[in-house]
């Protein structure tokens, strides 16, 4: 089986200076990785390295990332572009941030669509409804026709989460979706995530400083450190019998609500 | 009125003196002249010595009541006790004393901070503007920052040029330099990364053993009230709907929304 996404021994630098260090990380199609660490830790930069999102002076200095067995960097600017969104999908912690203010959302959506494929207004919004109404949201209606400042946060990830989904891309990374969420509201966006996957197996990378989050959604788990991955393994592994002392104590500096 | 809620598990014999009582507090924002109840008959005490947690969903008007409470909002009506004096009607000189009693550590520390100020600037004001010479106020602040667990050196940063934990010290450093008796936590860790967290939630706890201190801890997240509270509030829409010991009401909630808190804990 061809990896999802590979990214072999990779460096990534800004403005000559390191930030990742030899970071290898493997996913398998349909696959959740979550990818765990503090601010600074590198853990968005390795997403936007494999987007191609690293913006000026951020390169790759060394190591290959491979998509479906093709190597992301060597493609061209364009296919990069035609690759973003409908192979390689992204939601982002502010999703209002990265939309147009004074546009509604249904322009929005319908213009990152035909930049991939050809499809009427119409099409576009039947697919959108369809999409909202799996995610059990019943007013998708209301939604396509609100500007992005007329939503809760909660709203606007949602739509961050329609807008990737459309594309229906195979890879989906997800930069802190969760953290501006309440708490109620960040669980009902982490089920819509998993259902996502269920719907059309996408292999989701999503970074998070959350470790609850990291262990509800993910099947693998990965720990970073000063541009480092620490230590990498199945989700119960990590979690439960933590090898390296900085997860141990990252996993127990995260407080856990007592039930019993 | 009575109260809506009753106070639950107070052992006898425990400090039964209220640092602060709210009373009926009443609050309407009004947004395109669409009424919105930001507090809606809110009665809660805070004990001496004791760590209350206020929590609930953004928007449900929890930092609306620290806002109040602190004197930057007026509400419509209702009553705020600090030690069983009314303090709503307070003006100048006494409204004065009021900031000092009472301080608050915020969500973003940097965003507290004048960003063209040292740090140890930021920690004096309070006690130049009380009248404390330049000499006294900068020994007071060096005893703050160690407190606080910083080094004497940060006094001369700025805060840009510090991390989110060390700046969340500095605010705390500046929230005890007045005395007060109450200190208002508005989600004051919840945009710092968990090891940092715990250690910022280890500080207050050994500050308020130590100093005695008053909280009242805004925010939105139950484990952590579960970890420093001995009593919480729920709110809800600008109501409490529910108070008592945490681990009573994660473990037995009563209202629908408390239950839907507990379930969409990670």
């Amino acid at each position: 089986m061809t990896l999802l996404l590979d990214m072999r021994r990779i460096e990534v630098s800004y403005n000559g200076r390191p930030a990742v260090q030899d970071v290898s990380l493997q996913m398998n199609p349909g696959e959740i990785l979550g990818i765990v660490g503090e601010s600074g830790s590198g853990k968005s930069t390795v997403i936007k390295a494999a987007m191609g999102l690293l913006g000026k002076g951020g390169a790759v200095t060394k190591g290959d990332i491979y998509y479906k067995g093709k190597n992301v960097l060597d493609a061209s600017a364009e296919k990069m572009q035609k690759m973003r969104g409908s192979a390689m999908g992204m939601i982002f912690q502010n999703t209002e941030a990265s939309l147009c203010p004074i546009r509604t959302v249904e322009d929005q959506l319908y213009e990152s669509v035909i930049q991939h494929e050809k499809a009427s207004r119409r099409e576009v919004r039947a697919r959108a409804l369809d999409l909202f109404q799996k995610m059990r949201l019943t007013d998708g209606d209301r939604i396509l026709k609100s500007y992005p400042f007329e939503l809760s946060g909660g709203m606007n990830q949602r739509v961050g989460i329609l807008m990737a989904m459309i594309l229906r891309p195979a890879l989906l990374f997800a930069d802190e979706p969760t953290s501006a969420l309440d708490v109620t509201v960040q669980a009902q966006v982490v089920k819509e995530m998993l259902k996502m996957r269920e719907i059309y197996g996408t292999g989701i990378a999503i970074v998070t400083h959350n470790i609850g989050v990291a262990e509800r959604m993910a099947d693998r788990i990965a720990v970073m450190r000063q541009g480092k991955v620490v230590e990498c393994g199945k989700k119960e592994e990590v979690i439960r019998h933590p090898r390296e002392d900085y997860t141990k104590r990252l996993i127990g500096a995260a407080l856990r609500l007592r039930r019993d | 009125m009575a109260p809506r809620c009753a106070f639950v598990g107070i052992k006898k014999g425990e400090a039964m003196e209220k640092v602060l009582e709210v009373k009926n507090l009443t609050k309407t924002f009004y947004k395109n002249k669409i009424p919105l109840k930001a507090a809606d008959d809110v009665s809660f005490d805070v004990r001496a010595g004791e760590c209350l947690g206020l929590v609930g969903e953004s928007g449900c008007g929890k930092s609306a009541i620290a806002r109040i409470i602190t004197h930057l909002i007026p509400p419509d009506g209702g009553s705020v006790l600090l030690n069983g004096r009314e303090t709503l009607d307070l003006r100048g000189k006494e409204e004065r004393k009021l900031y000092r009693d009472i301080q608050m550590v915020f969500q973003t520390p940097q965003d507290s901070f004048d960003p063209r100020r040292r740090l140890g600037d930021g920690i004096m004001e309070s006690l130049r503007n009380q009248g404390v010479s330049k000499k006294q106020a900068r020994a007071r602040m060096r005893e703050l920052l160690a407190m606080a667990e910083l080094d004497a050196e940060f006094a001369d940063r700025y805060p840009h040029e510090v991390s989110g934990g060390q700046c969340q010290r500095a605010a705390i450093a500046r929230a005890l330099a007045p005395g007060p008796k109450l200190i208002i936590c508005d989600e004051a860790t919840s945009a710092l990364d968990v090891t940092v967290q715990a250690q910022i939630v280890e500080l207050l706890e050994k500050l308020q053993k130590e100093q005695g201190l008053s909280l009242l801890l805004i925010c939105h997240d139950l484990a952590l009230v579960q970890k420093m509270c001995s009593r919480v509030a729920v709110m809800y829409q600008g109501r409490i709907v529910e108070q008592g010991v945490p681990d009573e009401v994660i473990r037995h909630p009563k209202e629908a929304y408390t239950q839907m808190l507990v379930d969409a804990a990670l």
